[in-house]
């Protein structure tokens, strides 16, 4: 059962929502629609996600452009589980009358058609791995960044296409709904913070914006940001946690342009540290990370 | 310290003392993690050579957090922070608040193969809040 992500810290306990639940219709139009069967091929419980979902998303994309103006959006699957394999991994928009494959770039990213045959048919995205195989985001990239570097504005941009689009799983208790639905949960609630996955096992992250550097600390990184009792909720568990961070993307201090720099954990660092105690502390002669 | 408002000048006093002593308690209870092995012999932490147990030994017990790989990262917090009781006093909550406001987080993460030897370490600094007021936009 997939729930949409949220950073929400509160401890007590609420029973947990699908996903879907409170979302995704468009006003009066599909409440009394049949709800056709969807057959799959060899899975009765196949890693899928709605259609209209997606494509809610893609408007979101469309709306909130400004935040990411050259980015490119494509939606991505993370192997979560370490059994599963990302060969021959297939996807495909599948109704009760409709069937369209969708061609998987090598890192199993894709986008998707505007299809109303499918809209109308509540078509779902499919995978052939079973439930919960996969970790399911919306990638927004700028061209022409380095490969260990994002934009903030992407990364605002892809929250907002969650909203609409309730890929990433997290806990999502009833009270979260009505807030979500009154506020935008990007920039104003709890803290403006948001869960990502870095692209390799990530060690440290930098925002840069002209002199300003700042490191997020290790309360951000690693599912340290959400109680443990709720990590099960969220696809970051097991396979996926020294990829997870989390950004505080409401703090307008830092500009759409702002670059996050990705030091990842295998990359090359030969540089040896020394620790002393100074004045104020002790500090680290240490490397910066690569450019 | 310089005591305005409604304060009288015995309350002043008291003031100044009870932050005079959260500071001192600040100081005394909460140690940096393996100041004392630093002030004596700084360590080096040698990606590629440098142990888990070295690490110990040097710096003391770490917030530690595992992966499925087999790596680690440890992360020593410095931050120097002022009691949580300061900012309960009638009085210090602003003084307390002057302080957080200007005080630098800082930590020192280390990351370990799955073998336990040093690959990375990172000095890490986060900006008060003052200095994110003063940032440059």
């Amino acid at each position: 059962m997939r729930r949409s992500a949220v950073m929400w810290m509160a401890l007590a306990v609420w029973p947990v929502l699908p996903a879907h639940a409170g979302q995704g219709a468009a006003p009066g139009a599909e409440a009394e629609a049949p709800v056709p069967v969807v057959e799959v091929q060899g899975l009765t419980d196949p890693d899928a996600h709605s259609y209209r979902k997606m494509v809610k998303g893609m408007d979101a994309f469309d709306k909130y452009r400004r935040l990411a103006p050259a980015g490119q959006l494509r939606y991505r699957l993370i192997p979560r589980l370490p059994g599963v394999r990302a060969e021959g991994v297939t996807v495909t928009v599948q109704g009760a009358h409709v069937t369209l494959p969708v061609a998987l770039d090598a890192d199993l990213a894709f986008t998707l058609p505007r299809d109303a045959p499918a809209w109308d048919d509540r078509a779902r995205v499919v995978t052939n791995r079973k439930d919960r195989s996969f970790a399911w985001i919306a990638d927004v990239r700028t061209p022409g960044l380095p490969p260990n570097v994002r934009r903030l504005g992407d990364l605002r941009l892809e929250c907002e296409i969650d909203r609409e689009a309730s890929l990433v799983s997290g806990y999502k208790p009833p009270s979260y709904l009505l807030l979500a639905a009154a506020t935008d949960v990007c920039t104003t609630f709890p803290s403006g913070q948001w869960m990502y996955y870095a692209d390799r096992p990530v060690f440290n992250l930098t925002l840069v914006h002209g002199r300003r550097r700042q490191p997020v600390p290790a309360a951000k990184m690693y599912g340290a940001f959400i109680p443990k009792l709720f990590w099960p909720f969220y696809d970051f568990q097991p396979h996926l946690l020294d990829r997870t961070f989390a950004l505080k993307i409401s703090d307008t201090s830092w500009p759409d342009d702002t670059l996050v720099e990705f030091d990842y954990m295998d990359d090359p660092d030969p540089v040896s540290a020394t620790v002393s105690k100074s004045a104020g502390g002790p500090a680290a002669t240490a490397p910066e990370a690569p450019r | 310290m310089t005591c305005r408002f409604t304060f009288s000048r015995a309350a002043c006093a008291f003031a100044a003392a009870v932050l005079a002593a959260a500071v001192l308690a600040g100081c005394s209870t909460a140690p940096l993690p393996g100041a004392g092995s630093l002030a004596s012999q700084p360590p080096t932490l040698t990606p590629g050579v440098t142990t888990q147990a070295a690490v110990q030994r040097a710096l003391g017990k770490a917030s530690v957090t595992r992966f499925d790989s087999g790596y680690e990262v440890w992360v020593y917090d410095y931050t120097g922070r002022l009691p949580s009781f300061v900012g309960m006093v009638p009085g210090l909550g602003l003084v307390a608040g002057a302080v957080d406001a200007v005080t630098r987080e800082s930590e020192l993460a280390i990351l370990f193969d799955r073998d336990g030897i040093v690959r990375k370490v990172r000095m890490r600094e986060r900006e008060s809040q003052v200095d994110r007021l003063l940032a440059p936009r």
